[in-house]
Formats: structure tokens, sequence, C-alpha cells
């Protein structure tokens, strides 16, 4: 029984039995050595008229064979050895030798008369600890056959008797005694073995136990880690090609089969195609999606919303395809059903090439992964729907805003002519209204762009070539573009461009436009004498903009809604009657796209300072261009 | 002798915005509703001058026509034509999601007017392509 326990196990239970024998081997040293104090104590001191040579030789002996005992655990450790046969026999080996060692200490101590015989008893707990218990009753056995055979022939005078002196002389020789003690001393040995067998008998119940629940706990701990793994992809990627290869390739490789295959239902419910596989040859894939009405087992799956287990490919009924897959090598099947929304949309199937492979722990288990497919498929599918509103609504306002502007064109370009005088004189009321036209299809044509520039930004592919942008640079550009106004306006103008790499990855016009209007804005609203100033610096490997003004300032209760599309402040409306409402919208986005961030600090009447953060784009960073 | 101005654009108010102005100047204005009847009217009347929507039809219809005069194939019906300026008429780059640029192979145009159309630059425009 011991030895099934400890082959069937690499670690624990062999490394015990290791300790063990080497505690075994430990424990003679100290008992080699008391039977050499002990001969030595007994014959000087006490003066006990024993054999001391032959004792002697014996303790002499124990230590010897010890040694070597010492010495070959040693080459078996250094060998790694794992054979657990191999340590349960030198057991055996050592529990013999130190039998044959214990009849001689018996005999040169008294024989049946000798005191020792007490030390059979933990003699024989060791034997239980280290060996099986049908050895140790062997053991007990001969323990009691060896005293009772050495009684006899003490008895009968064939081998002498050493006599302690300090007992009753001819105590060997009396029938009672020798009768007596032999029964006592085999009843007391037999159930001192069964006693200690039958504990550690339930220990080693125990061990086993432990033993299995530690695996199980691995095992499980393994499926945890990889559901876990599934779901960090599912919530990290939307890919879901990506998330179901992982599937399929994680529950090959956890359910240790042979296969694995997710598919998943047409729109019409039809056909159930296959959209990721692993360990399943191209041949068997190229076969193409399976129509649901021709296969028992998947429409029955399908239909139960239950897990379906294949024991034998060839003697089940419900696979039309069983040729293919024992072509395939497979023999056993689970599939259990991708359920979205309560509804089964699909399967995840593993295959195995061992008939009999499946069972109820591994169909939840591949349940468990079916529901994180699933949240996977619904997460895709939802993102799929978005990104194709997303779309249609950026068409639909990028045609929108082209068929308004075509005709304000129209009408800008005929007012400009008339305006121009190229048909004709106007009189002066003519030229006011013209004007006045103007303006107003100006602000129009404004709102129109405007408009479908915020429609685009939202819009990827219109966003245009993401490439290095020297923020720095583009940012001097944009405030010199403003310098003329503002020295018109007489503000004391500062541009303060700190001479390092500003450097990031982004779109150069989404960015120009953003800081253009944050520096137009500054300039517009801070009237004459007042000053604006423009920053740009490195910190903490960000980029650091800064556009501050002494101007007008936002309103406490406009600061919320700034940045939202059509809202403008009232005061800023007083100064300026035509604006879209849209920039700081449109600045927002940039900034936003670009992975940063835009806060505005502003006090009514005193100014405001919008400072915006950019990531400074990531190493390598080319100096000089800042 | 008057130059020949041929516009081909498929809003007849701007048609007629361009068409007076450049009348006034002293040109012989021409024009086409679509790209098709354009052609046709690049081989009648021979013009010194085209003037072309991008967008009509469709997205591309002004590139396309360009395309065609400019790069024709070795027996095409348009290898007398290969040379004559043309002006495309535009809105602002970010109407479309095409993008222009100098390149001769990309766009092969000579220059850009954009709408809303100022009538002085049209008219420094086409003066600059005709050399006056």
């Amino acid at each position: 029984m011991e030895q099934r326990l400890v082959a069937f196990s690499k670690t624990p239970v062999e490394e015990e039995l290791v300790g063990r024998v080497a505690w075994q081997i430990q424990l003679r040293w100290f008992a080699a050595a008391g039977v050499l104090v002990a001969a030595w104590f007994a014959t000087s001191l006490l003066d006990i008229p024993l054999p001391s040579g032959s004792l002697y030789a014996v303790g002499l002996a124990i230590l010897l064979y010890n040694a070597a005992f010492w010495f070959y655990l040693r080459q078996l450790k250094r060998q790694s050895a794992s054979e657990a046969t191999v340590f349960d026999r030198f057991a055996k080996v050592q529990t013999g030798l130190d039998w044959l060692a214990m009849i001689l200490l018996v005999h040169f101590s008294g024989g049946i008369e000798s005191p020792l015989l007490f030390y059979f008893f933990f003699h024989l707990i060791i034997a239980s600890i280290l060996l099986s218990p049908r050895a140790c009753y062997v053991f007990a056995t001969l323990a009691a056959l060896a005293v009772a055979g050495l009684a006899l022939l003490e008895h009968s005078g064939l081998i002498p008797h050493v006599p302690l002196g300090f007992v009753g002389p001819g105590l060997y020789r009396d029938g009672l005694y020798i009768a007596g003690v032999l029964f006592f001393f085999s009843t007391a040995l037999f159930i001192a073995v069964y006693l200690a067998t039958s504990v550690t008998i339930n220990l080693r119940r125990k061990d086993k136990a432990l033993l299995d629940l530690q695996r199980q706990l691995a095992s499980a701990y393994q499926r945890i880690q990889t559901l876990y793994d599934i779901t960090r992809t599912v919530t990290s990627t939307l890919n879901l090609e990506e998330v179901l290869s992982l599937v399929a390739k994680l529950a090959t490789d956890e359910m240790e089969v042979k296969a694995c295959s997710v598919g998943l239902l047409s729109d019409d419910g039809r056909m159930l195609e296959t959209v990721s596989a692993y360990g399943l040859s191209d041949g068997f894939l190229a076969s193409g999606p399976v129509e649901i009405k021709a296969n028992t087992l998947t429409r029955q799956t399908l239909a139960a919303g239950q897990p379906a287990i294949v024991s034998d490919v060839a003697a089940d009924p419900r696979l039309e395809e069983a040729p293919q897959l024992q072509a395939e090598g497979i023999r056993s099947v689970l599939c259990v059903p991708l359920e979205i929304r309560g509804k089964a949309e699909g399967l995840i199937c593993v295959y195995d090439s061992a008939p009999g492979r499946f069972g109820e722990r591994d169909a939840d288990f591949l349940s468990a992964l079916a529901s994180e497919a699933a949240t996977a498929v619904i997460n895709a599918r939802a993102y799929h729907a978005l990104e194709m509103a997303d779309r249609a609504k950026s068409d639909f306002v990028r045609m929108v805003t082209h068929e308004l502007r075509s005709p304000l064109a129209a009408v800008q370009s005929m007012l400009k002519l008339m305006d121009q005088g190229y048909v004709g004189p106007l009189s002066d009321q003519q030229q006011d209204l013209i004007q006045r036209s103007q303006r107003r299809i100006q602000f129009l044509l404004a709102l129109v762009r405007d408009l479908l520039e915020l429609a685009a930004g939202k819009m990827e592919q219109i966003k245009g070539e993401k490439k290095e942008v020297a923020l720095g640079e583009l940012i001097r550009k944009a405030a010199e573009m403003m310098q003329a106004t503002a020295t018109e306006k007489g503000l004391d103008y500062q541009v303060d461009i700190r001479d390092e790499p500003l450097v990031l990855v982004g779109v150069e016009e989404g960015l120009e436009r953003a800081f253009t209007n944050l520096i137009n804005n500054a300039v517009k609203y801070t009237p004459p004498g007042g000053s604006v100033a423009v920053r740009a610096w490195q910190e903490d490997g960000s980029i650091r903009v800064e556009v501050s003004d002494t101007g007008i300032g936002i309103p406490a209760e406009a600061l919320p809604r700034l940045f939202s599309e059509f809202y403008r402040a009232k005061n800023a409306k007083a100064i300026e009657m035509e604006g879209t409402g849209l920039g700081l919208a449109i600045v927002k986005d940039v900034i936003e796209q670009h992975g940063g961030e835009i806060t505005v600090q502003s006090v009514e009447g005193e100014g405001s300072t919008f400072s915006v953060k950019l990531p400074q784009r990531p190493s390598q960073a080319v100096p000089g261009t800042g | 002798m008057p130059k020949k101005i041929l516009i081909i654009d498929d809003d007849p108010d701007l048609t007629e915005v361009m068409r007076l102005t450049l009348e006034g100047k002293g040109y012989e204005v021409y024009s086409a509703a679509s790209g098709t009847e354009g052609l046709g009217k690049v081989k009648e009347v021979h013009p010194d001058l085209i003037i072309l929507d991008v967008m009509m039809d469709y997205t591309t219809e002004g590139f396309q026509i360009s395309l065609q005069l400019r790069n024709p194939a070795e027996d095409s019906e348009y290898q007398p034509y290969r040379d004559i300026p043309i002006l495309i008429l535009t809105a602002l780059h970010t109407t479309t999601p095409l993008r222009f640029g100098p390149d001769e192979d990309y766009l092969p145009v000579d220059d850009f007017v954009e709408k809303p159309l100022e009538p002085g630059a049209l008219v420094a425009k086409v003066e600059k392509l005709l050399k006056v």
C-alpha cells in the first residue's frame, strides 16, 4: 500500500521516506554509541560478567554498517534517485541488520533474561514508520521467533548462556519462565505493531488525501489562471479573432487535449462557421461551415444549451461527420454552447485522440471559458456597431456640410461680384445691404467650416497623417501670426518657447488649428493695453503650454460649459457677435486625441489662463527641433 | 482675338459669377455643367484655359478629367489639349478626404481657386496662367 502511494507521487511523500531513512541512520549513531557505553558501564563499573569483547564487537559492527548506509544514502541523494522501491528496500535491509544486531546483543546480555528485550519495541515503532504494515508484522514475527529460538537453544545448552549474575541462576532453564516471557513478549510485539501501524496507516491516508487535494488545488489554480488570462485579453482587446484564438489555444493546453475549435452561427442561424481553431489540420478545417440541420450533435447542443460529451466518435450516432473526425485521429469530443444574451450562438469544442476522455469537470471548465468567449463576442459586436454608427454619423455630417456650403459659397460669390462692382455701380444703401448680407453669410460659412472640422476630427480617417511634430516651432508660428494684431491693439505680447525639444507624434494641422485658436482667443478678448503671454516648456516628460491673458475673463457660470459645442459666454458675444461656439470644442477634441488635457483658470474681468499638457514623444527625442 | 476660357462646373450660379467676372475682363467664356459635356467642349472650342470644379457628380470627377487631359494615352484624342492650363475650383481641403499638393503626378493642375469666389483673386490667377 505504501509502495503504491509512494510510486504514484514524485515529491512530498517520497521526500518524506528519504527523510525518514536519513533519520533512522542518524538515530543509529546514538544507538551504536549507546551499546558501546552501556557495555563498558555494565562490565567495568557494575562488574557484571558479560562478554565485553562480543558486545563491543556488535557495537562496532553497528557503527560500521551504519557508516555504509550513510554513504549509500549520500550516493542515492547525489544520483537524485527517485525510485520509491529503492528506498523501501533500503529501509528493509536496515531493519533486518538491526534485528540481527539486537538478537546478538540479547544473546550476549543474558538471552531470555536480558532486559534488552524491551528495545525491540522501539525498533518496531521505527519500522512501522518506515515500512508497510505487512513488513512490520513480518519483522515482529521474526523477532518473536528469534527470541524463542535463542531461548530454546540456550535452554537446551546448544549454545552457551551468558549469565547476568544479578538474577536468579538458572532462570533461563525454567520452562515456565521462558514460556511466560515468550508469550508476553510476542503478544506485546504484535499489539505494539498493530497500534503503531494503525496510527501510521491513518497518517498515510491523510498524507494521500492532502496530496490529492494539493494536486486538485494546483489544477484549479491553473484553470483559474487560464480564465484570468482570457478575461484580461477579453477586456483589453476588441479584436475578436485574437480573443477566440487565445481561447482555443488555452483550452487545448490547459485541458491537455488534442485540439479545440470555436464556431459561431451565421446571421441566418443556419450554418456554424469555425472562426478559430487550434490543433486541427488545414484539411479538416477546409471542409467549411457546418449546416446545423445536417449535424445532430451541433443542433442538439445548441438547442439544449447544455454541454455534450462524445465518448467514442465511432459509436456515436449524433456525429454525421464521424469519418472526418476519425481521419483527424479524434476519438472523444466535448462541445459546450457559447451563449450570448441567453441564446446559444456558437459552440466551443475540444477534441482528443483517447476515447472517453471528457467528464463533468472538463465540461464545467469549458463552459467557463465559453462564457468569457461570449463576452468577447458581445464586446466586439457592440464595438463594431458603434464604429459603424459613428462612421455613418460622420459621413452624414460631412455630406450635409458640403450641401450647406455649396449654396452659401455661391451666394457669397455673387454678393462679392456685386460688391466689387463687376456688374455695375451700386447706391450706398445697396452697397451697405450687400455688405451686411456678406457678413451674415461669412458667419454661416465659418459655422459650417467648424462643424465640418469637428466632425472630421471625430472621424479618424480624415485626421491626417500622424508624424513627429515639433510643437515649439508650431506654437511660435501660430503666435507670430497674431503678432500684428496684438501690436495694433497695443498689447504686451510675450512669447516664451523654451529652447528644448518639445516633440510629439500627432497631426500637425489639428495641433496648429488648436493653438492658433487659443492664441487668437487670447488676443481677441483682451482689451487694448492688456497683456497676452504664450509659454511652452517641458516638465516631467510632458509638454506644457500656457496661453494667458489679462482679458475679459470667463464668468464662473460659463466655466463648466466652456468646452461644449456651440457654447459662447455672454461677455464673449458682447465683444464679437459672430463666433460659432465651436472653437474651444475643437481645441479640446484635438488635445484629447493627442492624449493630452486642457484646463482653464479664469476670473471674470481679470483674465484667463489656458493650460495644455501633452505627452512628450516617448524616448529618443530629436534634439534641436524644439 | 479674346482668349477662350472653358468653365466646367455643375453649379450654375457659380458658373454665372465666373462668367460675369471674366466676361467683364474681356474673355470669351464657355461653360459645361458636367465632365462629359466639358470634355466635348474642350474638343469643340479648344480653350486657352480650363476652370474645373473638383466635386461634381462624384467626389473625384474633376480629378479624373484633369488626369485625362494632362496625361492622355499615346493614342488618345485628347493629345492636342495636354498643354491647356487648368485652374481647379475647390472648397476647403476639409470638404473631402482627398488631399492636394503641388505634386504633378498626384494632381496635375496649375493652380487652385477656393470657394467662395473672390472675383479679384480669380482674375489674378487667370491672368497669371494666361501670361497676360
